[in-house]
């Protein structure tokens, strides 16, 4: 498979999968977002085992 | 070699429960680690109450984001970048529960099939005890539910019950074990019994995280597809730790990726990205649809 195509083919797969990418810009957005705000750091307790 | 994808998944499998209790030192300090690893979640349920639990359980900060009123941005945002890659592998390749699931359900007893309308209760798991609730009672409800945190976190800690070096006193005092936990006893077993005669049901028709992640089993980059020639022998499903007709519907929202199908020579693993391209894995292909196919009588 040459170049070009291999290159064609990215692009129309790009194209094909707009759901994709947009779920993903979402998500690193999120992520993103949750890291200024401090979700990582937030550690929770949980006692409801019993 | 034809079982080797199977051997990997196994060895993944007991990695995915190795990764996850790494805290050995629960047993000198007698306390769970609060450490800054528990901000991370495991792409799995796992009771973070385990006491040799690292990682903190999705659905758990899930219940806690819903109980202080907050958007859990970077979770929501971190489930849906994996679901997004590999759908719902992480719960057939990684998932304690579902080894443990697997291994149950090789145990011989008569095997059920549950009926399809259960398959709405992750649904209600997910929007009614993991978040609903949750936000109106600032209370978890579905870990005080959840039959995994009752098997990992529960029971040991009710059986181990080791003096607390901070406080001097009992880590579970006297009296404090309410009706709740006999409920979540009664569901425990209730659970283990079915892990017995259904295949992988915690997973179909309860874990909400696997409700989520499949939603992106049609979008993911991984998908499976089913090459023309197939005539239905039912070959998949059998092979299918899920139950899935993968014949019928490939990309099923119940479907974890486990790749045990692609034994059928019919079925195979797609990648979308950066452009699509069949993944060639190596295993033993066998398939029954020949079989049947010269069975087949020719018209008169």
């Amino acid at each position: 498979m040459d170049f070009n195509r291999m290159v064609s083919m990215a692009v129309e797969g790009f194209r094909d999968n707009k759901v994709f990418w947009s779920a993903a810009v979402i998500a690193v957005a999120f992520m993103f977002i949750g890291i200024v705000v401090g979700n990582p750091f937030e550690t929770y307790s949980n006692a409801s085992t019993l | 070699m034809s079982n080797l994808i199977h051997l990997i998944r196994r060895a993944s499998q007991v990695f995915g429960f190795l990764i996850t209790n790494l805290y050995g030192s629960v047993f000198f300090r007698k306390q769970i680690y609060k450490g800054p690893f528990k901000g991370v979640c495991v792409p799995f349920l796992y009771c973070h109450a385990c006491p040799t639990a690292v990682f903190s359980c999705p659905i758990g900060e899930l219940q806690h984001y819903a109980a202080v009123h907050l958007i859990p941005f970077y979770l929501i945002g971190h489930l849906t970048f994996i679901g997004l890659f590999v759908g719902r592998m992480a719960c057939g390749w990684l998932c304690p529960f579902g080894l443990l699931q697997e291994l149950m359900y090789k145990i011989k007893s008569i095997k059920i099939k549950i009926p399809s309308y259960f398959s709405y209760l992750p649904w209600f798991c997910l929007f009614g005890l993991a978040i609903l609730l949750p936000f109106l009672t600032t209370e978890h409800w579905f870990s005080k539910l959840c039959p995994i945190g009752a098997l990992v976190a529960g029971i040991p800690w009710v059986l181990w019950n080791p003096v607390n070096p901070v406080t001097g006193g009992l880590t579970i005092e006297p009296g404090s074990i309410s009706w709740l936990f006999f409920i979540k006893m009664f569901l425990l077993i209730g659970t283990l019994y079915l892990f017995v005669l259904a295949k992988r049901p915690f997973c179909r028709y309860v874990c909400p995280l696997g409700l989520f992640w499949g939603f992106f089993n049609k979008i993911s980059i991984l998908k499976l597809e089913v090459a023309p020639g197939c005539r239905g022998c039912n070959m998949c499903q059998n092979l299918c730790p899920e139950d899935i007709k993968v014949f019928e519907e490939p990309n099923s929202r119940e479907c974890v990726r486990c790749l045990e199908c692609l034994k059928c020579k019919h079925v195979k693993l797609v990648g979308y990205l950066p452009f699509k391209t069949e993944i060639p894995i190596n295993t033993k292909k066998i398939c029954d649809c020949d079989a049947e196919k010269r069975d087949v009588k020719p018209d008169a």
